[in-house]
């Protein structure tokens, strides 16, 4: 079967800045997270896509063509992390006007944009102006231009940048829904949670490579073996040091200054839950509790420095 | 066609609730108020307000009202979401094109008629001169609306301080080292075609300025719009726009 999309040897450099470095890969049909930090190419990749910059070396095909191509844009619907649009219109408006240009007639186009404006949730502000939109209402609008051809694949460069968790749910929702229907739907973030919530299936980027493509499981067990750390401050970090030094998922405890203590665990869900028993045991007081290595930059280090492509 | 149309919609609809439009559209009547002013003087409105709206009006209105808004929106990247639909790309610029041509015409024409009615009344005009200003009016809206929109393509980043560098060197540094030059300079054409001669005004330092010609006039302005805007379509064919 033809793969949706299929990278052959990207590499695209703006002057001496490398955006990707020899990239293949092959997607099919479903909902695909794309990972990496800002900056790890992400953006490049989705506009070698689109045609809105060209490959330096290599091809890009979409649907077995190589782009960019006349017709492409029937079948591709594309929502940039821009957050500006041609402000002096309504959503409306905005939506309706790249329907025609989609090649919808004027009452077919209006239509279009108004079911799925209301799909997206703003159905209360179809008419408002767009420079009086939210963040959140913006990644609606962009959602919706993206589906109002009703397009076989969907590009979204972070969806959910500058939403709140109810807002992010509803997006996470309707993506599921895309993916649901059968389109495939690619999705950018740097956030390896948010991708989590709708998708097994990544593609992870870091300095302009493709370092893992895959079932985001083998990257999370990447994660759990290698040594996770958690940073806490309490009220009395060595009684609880000493407590969570005892639990067998813990491999060290560090102290750091009077108030802090750095556990450090292969099994960092195992640990999460027992802190806060060990801490009402100990009668200790847990002031703040963060990881270092929650973020994608700590994994993606981790996958660059000792087991790049074994996800 | 459809997609050109329909932008070229979206553009005045655009241009019409921009708040800026609205006091820059005021500088084409200005024009018409002082002509009629020295009309009333017995110093001849057109030979005053003629060459103020199409020298200097008429650009002011365009460049930041054409170059700068669409220089904004391919620098703010807007413009992506013209070009991730299946419309060829020079499509979205033939569409801006007709809608500020629409635009400005509607304005300028406004105000050449404005003009054209104080010379009537303080003058000796002819009827024909009454449609003659209006009509140049409406080439030199075309005109403008093609360099700003080819000037805002090809250098997105600073359309309007370009578009400005560009009409300074036509209409004043080229004219004014060499009086053949005068050519070139769209405003002298329009004047040609509205049937007044602002080019008289231009001092050159050597040469003899060439005699008015209505076809040369066409001329100069079709390749005065075309040749921007067919650079500008080139540019946003050939070049990443990310």
């Amino acid at each position: 079967m033809t793969p949706v999309i299929e990278f052959a040897g990207v590499s695209k450099w703006y002057g001496p800045v490398l955006g990707l470095r020899d990239v293949s890969l092959r997607l099919a049909p479903g909902i695909t997270g794309l990972l990496g930090p800002n900056g790890a190419g992400k953006s490049t990749l989705l506009k070698c896509m689109t045609g809105e910059v060209r490959p330096s070396r290599g091809e890009v095909r979409l649907f077995g063509r190589v782009v960019p191509y006349d017709d492409v844009f029937r079948r591709v619907g594309y929502a940039p992390e821009i957050e500006t649009f041609f402000e002096e219109l309504t959503a409306r408006e905005f939506v309706t006007h790249l329907a025609v240009l989609a090649g919808y007639d004027g009452a077919e186009a209006a239509r279009r944009a108004e079911a799925v404006l209301i799909r997206v949730g703003l159905a209360q502000a179809l008419d408002r102006p767009l420079a009086t939109y939210s963040k959140g209402m913006r990644q609606r609008t962009k959602l919706a231009q993206a589906m109002v051809h009703d397009p076989e694949l969907i590009l979204l460069d972070e969806p959910m940048t500058g939403l709140d968790p109810l807002a992010r749910a509803q997006i996470v929702t309707l993506i599921q829904s895309l993916g649901a229907e059968g389109r495939t739907v690619l999705v950018s973030s740097h956030i390896l949670d948010e991708v989590e919530t709708m998708t097994r299936e990544i593609v992870v980027l870091y300095q302009g490579q493709l370092l893992a493509q895959g079932n985001l499981h083998a990257i999370r067990d990447l994660i759990d073996r290698h040594p996770h750390h958690i940073v806490l401050t309490a009220s009395d970090p060595r009684a609880l040091g000493a407590a969570l030094a005892r639990l067998e998922c813990v491999t060290a405890v560090r102290f750091d200054g009077a108030d802090r203590l750095e556990v450090e665990t292969r099994a960092p869900d195992a640990c999460y839950a027992a802190i806060p028993r060990v801490a009402t045991e100990t009668g200790v007081k847990v002031r703040s509790l963060t990881s270092p290595d929650d973020n994608l930059s700590a994994v993606f280090r981790y996958l660059t420095t000792g087991a790049r492509g074994a996800a | 066609m459809s997609a050109v149309l329909a932008v070229a919609k979206v553009s005045l609809l655009r241009a019409v609730r921009r708040p800026s439009t609205w006091w820059l559209s005021a500088l084409a009547f200005v024009p018409a108020l002082l002509g009629g002013w020295m009309g009333a003087l017995g110093h001849g409105a057109m030979s005053v307000g003629a060459p103020l709206l199409i020298d200097v009006a008429a650009p002011l209105l365009a460049v930041p009202w054409v170059a700068g808004a669409l220089g904004e929106v391919f620098e703010r990247r807007v413009a992506v979401y013209w070009f991730t639909r299946p419309v060829p790309r020079w499509a979205p610029l033939l569409g801006e094109w007709l809608g500020a041509t629409a635009a400005l015409s509607l304005v300028l024409v406004l105000g050449g008629a404005m003009l054209a009615v104080a010379d009537a009344l303080t003058g000796s005009a002819t009827i024909g001169s009454l449609f003659r200003l209006p009509a140049a009016m409406i080439t030199e809206a075309a005109a403008l609306a093609g360099l700003c929109i080819g000037v805002a393509a090809l250098a997105p980043k600073h359309p309007v301080s370009v578009s400005i560098a560009v009409l300074a060197v036509t209409e004043a540094a080229l004219p004014g080292l060499w009086a053949p030059m005068q050519s070139i300079s769209l405003s002298r054409q329009v004047g040609t075609l509205a049937g007044v001669d602002p080019g008289a005004s231009i001092g050159s330092l050597a040469g003899t300025a060439p005699s008015p010609s209505t076809l040369t006039a066409a001329l100069v302005i079709a390749l005065f719009c075309a040749v921007p805007m067919g650079l500008g379509a080139r540019a946003v064919i050939d070049r990443d726009l990310g």
